[in-house]
């Protein structure tokens, strides 16, 4: 053996060397990418999820839930009020009275929305957020809740809770069920547009309309710019009374 | 015997008359509150849709009084004649000084309420919660469309949220873990391989 070998045979291994630098300079490689690239971090991370499978977690307590299926049977509070239709005649119309309806605040379970032919049965929250869509799919605040006479705007993720859009068709109905009524609407169209398209939804709409969206494609991991789109018409539900309360 | 039929008789009708009820949609101190921001127009810029609704939706929880109706709707017209009499042609023109000022009105109408109104620089959001310190609005405010043109409005910049695949960061975690173990066992392999060769 040579002198050489003999002396760094000896030599102690520091675990300095081998455990502590690599941390470090992966920590620190880390670092500066995640602050250069912030966006990506989504992508890398999402490439983990694939690898290992989502579990199952309760989240309940992160919520408030006020929904209460409204039964067959049952009678909501009513106002009446006669309106001239489109013909000129005066029809005598029934409202649910507004102030017999708990709204929602932001955050909480307020029903469910189903959508059988594809296979969707989702607890429906009022508002988007992470939260909101981690448990099931939001409506939009700046949109409307069902009955309320305009466009009702809900979003949840590609690859949970709105998947089965996929299988969304002209002609499949979709219920959403409240503490107030049931509602059904009609799909009439779906499309594929950007994110930033605002021409996709109509917010100040005057008619009762139904838009559900998630991310497009739908195996596509990470940030993408475009949504899918779908379309539905009023189809059933009770209105409820909008009028102007008197103030004190 | 008599008191005590009384006494019952008083004690049912006063539960019967206690009447669960929620406040009762928009009352006319809430709706003049929403005609204001449906007429402000400043620089050519008016209030979206997205917020008018989401403005309406907080409404139907509450039951404004006149009092707070009329704050709030000073605090709009305050707003507006700052920005006029700052005279800014673009609204995307307003210093941070300015902005600030217009966040001191927005917190002033939000007073009013009972909410408090914060904006978070880094995430570029006005955040208000109520008393409860539970969120009732959330938005990062967008000029859309052109002033000179008189189609422009300020909403919310992220309608359409990302609902792309779900984030697991357990996964992430166990995977970045699994990395850090994999480059110290290659290091310690390839720094022990050349020892013995050399």
């Amino acid at each position: 053996m040579s002198d050489r070998k003999r002396r760094h045979k000896h030599k102690r291994y520091n675990g300095k060397s081998f455990i502590i630098l690599p941390i470090i300079f992966l920590l620190g490689t880390y670092l500066v990418l995640y602050l250069a690239f912030m966006p990506t971090v989504t992508t890398i991370a999402n490439a983990g999820g694939l690898i290992f499978a989502n579990y199952e977690k309760d989240f309940s307590n992160e919520y408030k839930n006020i929904f209460v299926p409204v039964s067959e049977n049952s009678t909501q509070p009513t106002v009446t009020r006669d309106e001239v239709d489109d013909n000129g005649n005066t029809v005598t119309k029934e409202y649910i009275d507004s102030s017999s309806i708990e709204f929602p605040g932001y955050g909480n379970q307020f029903g469910e929305l189903i959508i059988e032919d594809c296979g969707i049965n989702n607890k429906l929250f009022y508002g988007d957020d992470d939260v909101a869509l981690r448990n099931g799919v939001g409506i939009y605040t700046g949109s409307h809740l069902p009955g309320y006479g305009s466009t009702i705007l809900v979003a949840g993720h590609n690859n949970t809770y709105f998947n089965g859009l996929k299988n969304a068709e002209e002609g499949q109905i979709v219920t959403i069920r409240t503490s107030y009524g049931n509602y059904t609407y009609k799909i009439n169209h779906t499309a594929v547009k950007k994110a930033t398209d605002t021409t996709a939804y109509d917010l100040s709409a005057d008619r009762e309309n139904l838009i559900m969206y998630t991310c497009y494609p739908f195996d596509e991991l990470g940030l993408t710019e475009r949504r899918f789109f779908v379309y539905a018409d009023y189809v059933s539900g009770p209105q409820v009374d909008t009028s102007v309360q008197e103030g004190d | 015997m008599k008191k005590l039929a009384s006494i019952m008789i008083a004690l049912v009708l006063a539960a019967t008359a206690t009447v669960s009820a929620f406040a009762a949609g928009i009352n006319s101190n809430e709706q003049k509150v929403l005609d204001e921001l449906k007429s402000v127009n400043i620089s050519g810029v008016t209030i979206s849709a997205d917020y008018i609704n989401q403005a309406e939706g907080y409404f139907n929880k509450i039951e404004m009084t006149a009092d707070q109706s009329a704050t709030i709707i000073k605090a709009i017209n305050d707003v507006e004649n700052y920005v006029k009499a700052a005279g800014v042609k673009d609204l995307r023109d307003l210093s941070l000084d300015q902005k600030n000022v217009l966040l001191g009105y927005l917190k002033t109408a939000g007073s009013a309420l009972g909410l408090t109104v914060s904006f978070d620089g880094t995430a570029k959001l006005i955040i208000v919660k109520d008393a409860e310190g539970a969120t009732v609005f959330s938005g990062s405010p967008y000029i859309y469309g052109s002033a000179s043109s008189g189609n422009a409005t300020v909403g919310d910049k992220n309608v359409i949220k990302t609902t792309g695949a779900e984030t697991n960061f357990m996964g992430f975690g166990i995977a970045g873990a699994a990395a850090v173990l994999l480059v110290c066992g290659g290091s310690l392999y390839l720094v022990k391989t050349k020892k013995e060769r050399a």
